[in-house]
């Protein structure tokens, strides 16, 4: 379903998809309800990312939920954030960091003229551990770590999604494969198990029949991460660009 | 929201490299026709270091730029570009060798370790295609060996098809002499 704007007034200028968001905020401003639903959506999905970029940046964990909450609910809810995002000007993900930078600065201006703002304080790295983060990040600029905590939420959301949609179809056998033979052998860098041996202990018939299984569950994820990138492009021609731009993000400064 | 907290098995945990590969799942061509998943995993890592989605590391990147902005007046190419490239500079195609080998003895996984070789007997294939040079002291009956080994296999690039049989048919008749 597109939730393109239609509208010609500005101009031809066209908007990520990302509207789907717009389109949840907009109909819920005025409705306590569907605000804090709004929200709760929207907390799902950008939360780590941007709690996690806080904290790389310097600020103490409770200054960063502190912040991380008064970003999404001053300037994403209540200013609108989102309809604002121009695909012309860059990614959506650099549009919201940049929305996060400016709002951190307004924060500490505020503050420093006493007004009511989430405190901040700027704490050692030292205390940057225990957030299920890999070692690098310490090292990571706050950016490269936003990007891989929002690409770590993305596969996580079409993960989640892909599994339970096998569980629904009754798929698990399908799923189980997948997880055995696709994602632990890179999650953990190892080998991928002979199907044979898969085949064996899931009870399915042949490897060309487990080798299909796989496939069937791979084309599942392809779906999934194909409509989730795609609320944070401008169009479908976009989403490959946007996942290969997160991979070289990811990649980068990688020693082969 | 203060109680929030970070999922201890969310994949924001894994290194970089392991999400781009996670990632990389979107990208599988042909899903209908796999049989093999090392196969798979070897066919999309070679494409996504071709086509420059996986980057090698930077300081060779930085070497390969200023080789190939020297010959070809500033304009940049991904790996697989260079590779296939007549005009690439044997020096540029020594350093990918270099790099290669480098990335074989590091590399952590069978695909990985393939993937290196792809590119180090690719280099070597460029340099005697394109400039006529043998860059390595192996011999040609070796180098034609293993240049038919990788044509063999189901993951082999086909941007690099030509270049590798291109090379084969210079081993057989130099081999021959």
């Amino acid at each position: 379903m597109a939730f393109r704007d239609q509208t010609k007034m500005g101009g031809d200028r066209s908007y990520f998809t990302t509207t789907h968001w717009s389109v949840v905020l907009e109909a819920g401003t005025h409705d306590v309800g569907r605000r804090q639903e709004a929200m709760n959506c929207l907390l799902g999905r950008y939360w780590k990312p941007v709690y996690c970029y806080l904290r790389r940046k310097g600020h103490s964990d409770d200054a960063a939920k502190d912040l991380t909450q008064g970003f999404f609910e001053e300037i994403v809810l209540g200013k609108q954030l989102i309809p604002q995002a121009d695909p012309r000007k860059g990614r959506f993900r650099t549009f919201m960091l940049s929305a996060l930078d400016r709002y951190v600065v307004s924060c500490h201006r505020a503050r420093t003229r006493k007004k009511r703002c989430p405190k901040s304080e700027l704490v050692s790295l030292d205390v940057f551990e225990d957030c299920g983060l890999p070692p690098q990040s310490k090292e990571m600029e706050p950016h490269e770590l936003f990007a891989h905590v929002w690409a770590a939420s993305l596969l996580d959301e079409v993960l989640e999604e892909v599994k339970q949609g096998c569980i629904r179809d009754g798929m698990q056998a399908f799923w189980e494969l997948f997880r055995e033979h696709v994602l632990e052998p890179i999650t953990t860098g190892t080998s991928p198990p002979p199907l044979r041996d898969l085949c064996r202990r899931l009870g399915i018939s042949d490897e060309t029949k487990a080798a299909n299984m796989i496939v069937t569950v791979k084309r599942r994820f392809q779906v999934a991460m194909r409509q989730m990138t795609r609320q944070h492009v401008d169009s479908d021609e976009e989403v490959d660009d946007e996942i290969r731009d997160l991979m070289q993000i990811l990649s980068r400064g990688r020693a082969g | 929201m203060k109680g929030r907290r970070m999922r201890k098995d969310t994949t924001a945990a894994l290194a970089g490299d392991k999400l781009a590969r996670l990632l990389a799942i979107s990208f599988d061509a042909d899903l209908g026709d796999e049989q093999d998943h090392l196969s798979e995993t070897v066919r999309q890592l070679l494409e996504a270091y071709l086509a420059g989605t996986l980057t090698i590391e930077a300081a060779t990147q930085g070497r390969l730029r200023n080789m190939r902005g020297a010959s070809h007046g500033g304009q940049t190419a991904s790996l697989g570009e260079m590779l296939i490239d007549p005009h690439s500079s044997l020096d540029a195609m020594a350093e990918i060798k270099r790099y290669a080998k480098h990335m074989a003895a590091r590399s952590s996984s069978e695909a990985e370790s393939a993937v290196a070789t792809v590119i180090y007997f690719a280099a070597i294939a460029n340099g005697l295609v394109a400039h006529r040079e043998k860059i390595t002291t192996l011999s040609y009956t070796s180098l034609q060996a293993s240049w038919s080994e990788l044509l063999g296999k189901p993951w082999i690039s086909p941007k690099l098809r030509p270049l590798l049989e291109a090379a084969c048919a210079i081993c057989c008749t130099r081999g021959a002499r």
